[in-house]
């Protein structure tokens, strides 16, 4: 059998992964194997345990499968903090800092959402840069509050709950 | 130090061990991919500090290796016990690992994201592994400013992970279910929930002895309270489920199940020649028929680490043999267990 990637040595890597319930086979050369990451198989020869590993570690994850949301017009976009070009990204499919989240937004977002089905973070907020993201969210939690106790006549809690907004917009 | 692999939870029930991994990106500094050497120097040593330093009892606990000047031989034997993924012994900028005693705790820099704090409890105990992470994440970010955006929540390298970072699982051993071919289904039901289901398979499609990991998909748009629940509800599905499947199984022909765990047992005892997929086999049998109360396990290992210790890697210790030697030494190493105590 014929490596499938470069069709010219023989194949000599078989990998089989199952995920949830469909199974895809890759037969590659040694040399397509190690360029695609699948170092890790390798070293395992054909036995699959140590995929059960790589998988809390390495996340394989292909834009090919990303619904295609950009014209051509964005083809040339660079990333002006670490310099990484979309047409990079789209192949690895990984961002290279920070700003690419940026950078890359109108491409990441609906793939963001197709992921995860949302794109806005709902956890934990870091205690040093979330300062006042935290502020922020816990002021959306109360003015909810707020609501309900204004609907329900619950005068009191609503003043209690006002007050309690003012001091934290002026925290912020 | 005991390993977790070595606590007698690990034989118990069906959820062998649960894991968090949490994915952080350090402020400022581009991700390892387009990290220049010193860059990678520069975060090495912030990450390295904020947990290795005299202000925390911890630093007693954990062994720090840098890894990206260690020969390969000994990068593969530390991927082959999972202290460090392939990623980071295939990185060639300045990496390292922290790694707790009793390899309960391993904190990777410079992976494909700066930081990747993994915790692991045996049985199934997925909160005590997330608080643990969550403790490490917020004693990492008393020194360090992680790259985190109001709407994206903590920026990672791979979309999939963006937002909470978080990637909880359980590994769990479900060999009725397995048997009676009901995973396929089960793994598409839970999918539509978010849950990902992965099956471990040798050579051909036989089973590797019914074990699976089962973890969340998506990391954006729930909190890690809710993702965790989730995956808590998911275990517990697959929990029953499994139970239904042995009653069943035992219900129809108990003495036909009792004796194919005892004739794993005759194999794992006498067999002189005996290949990975076999032994996992008979192991799984013997682990469920030890749950089913059909005998009592009464090894100085549990399965778990004698299945690790019989995969074709751990064999081929003490220079190359063949397949066929192999199965020999796999053979020999068993019978020492399961006889020595019997
Ligand atoms: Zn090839
Ligand atoms: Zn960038």
């Amino acid at each position: 059998m014929l490596c499938e990637k470069c069709k010219k040595n023989p194949a000599t890597v078989h990998l089989k992964q199952v995920v949830n319930g469909v199974t895809t086979e890759q037969h590659l050369c040694a040399a397509c194997a190690e360029e695609g990451g699948y170092w890790q198989d390798m070293t395992w020869g054909h036995n699959g345990f140590g995929q059960l590993f790589d998988d809390m570690f390495q996340d394989m994850f292909h834009f090919s499968a990303a619904p295609e949301a950009l014209g051509t017009k964005a083809s040339g976009t660079r990333c002006p903090v670490c310099g990484m070009t979309l047409e990079q990204f789209k192949q690895g499919g990984k961002l290279g800092c920070a700003a690419c989240y940026d950078t890359f937004g109108p491409y990441l977002q609906p793939t963001l959402k197709s992921i995860h089905g949302s794109n806005e973070h709902k956890g934990k907020i870091p205690q040093k840069s979330g300062g006042q993201m935290m502020a922020r969210r816990e002021i959306g939690t109360l003015k909810r509050k707020l609501a309900v106790a204004i609907e329900k006549e619950e005068f009191e809690e609503a003043a209690k709950l006002r007050d309690r907004i003012r001091q934290l917009g002026k925290e912020e | 130090m005991a390993k977790w692999y070595e606590n007698s939870v690990v034989n118990d029930g069906i959820v062998i061990s649960s894991r968090v991994r949490l994915a952080r990106n350090v402020k400022k500094f581009p991700f390892p991919v387009q990290m220049k050497q010193e860059e990678a120097e520069e975060v090495l040593k912030m990450v390295k500090d904020a947990v290795m330093n005299d202000r925390t009892p911890l630093a007693n606990t954990f062994l720090f290796r840098r890894v990206d000047t260690l020969p390969m031989e000994e990068k593969r034997t530390m991927v082959e016990s999972h202290i460090i993924s392939p990623v980071l012994a295939q990185q060639q900028k300045p990496c390292a690992v922290m790694v707790k005693d009793d390899e309960t705790v391993s904190i990777m820099i410079n992976e494909e994201d700066h930081v990747r704090i993994q915790t692991i409890c045996p049985g199934e105990d997925i909160d005590a592994a997330w608080d643990l992470a969550d403790k490490l994440d917020n004693l990492i970010e008393e020194t360090v400013e992680y790259a985190y955006h109001e709407q994206a929540g903590f920026i990672t390298a791979c979309p999939t992970n963006m937002g909470t970072g978080l990637r909880a699982s359980f590994m769990v051993h479900v060999p009725s279910l397995e048997k009676t071919g009901q995973m396929p289904h089960l793994s598409r039901t839970l999918s539509r929930f978010g849950i990902t289901v992965r099956g471990i398979y040798g050579e051909g499609s036989d089973s590797l002895g019914g074990i699976y990991q089962i973890s969340n998909q998506i990391t954006l748009g729930q909190s890690e309270e809710e993702i965790i629940k989730n995956l808590k509800n998911a275990i517990h599905l697959v929990k029953e489920q499994e139970q239904k499947a042995r009653k069943a199984i035992r219900e129809k022909d108990e003495v036909a199940y009792e004796d194919q765990v005892y004739r794993a047992l005759g194999v794992l005892e006498q067999a002189r020649r005996i290949s990975a997929n076999e032994a996992a086999q008979c192991l799984s049998l013997l682990r469920e028929g030890a749950q089913e109360g059909i005998f009592h396990w009464n090894y100085p290992k549990t399965m778990y680490q004698i299945f690790i210790e019989t995969q074709p890697c751990h064999m081929q210790q003490g220079g190359s043999k063949t397949a066929a030697q192999r199965d020999v030494a796999r053979a020999n190493l068993l019978r020492q267990v399961f006889r020595g105590s019997h």
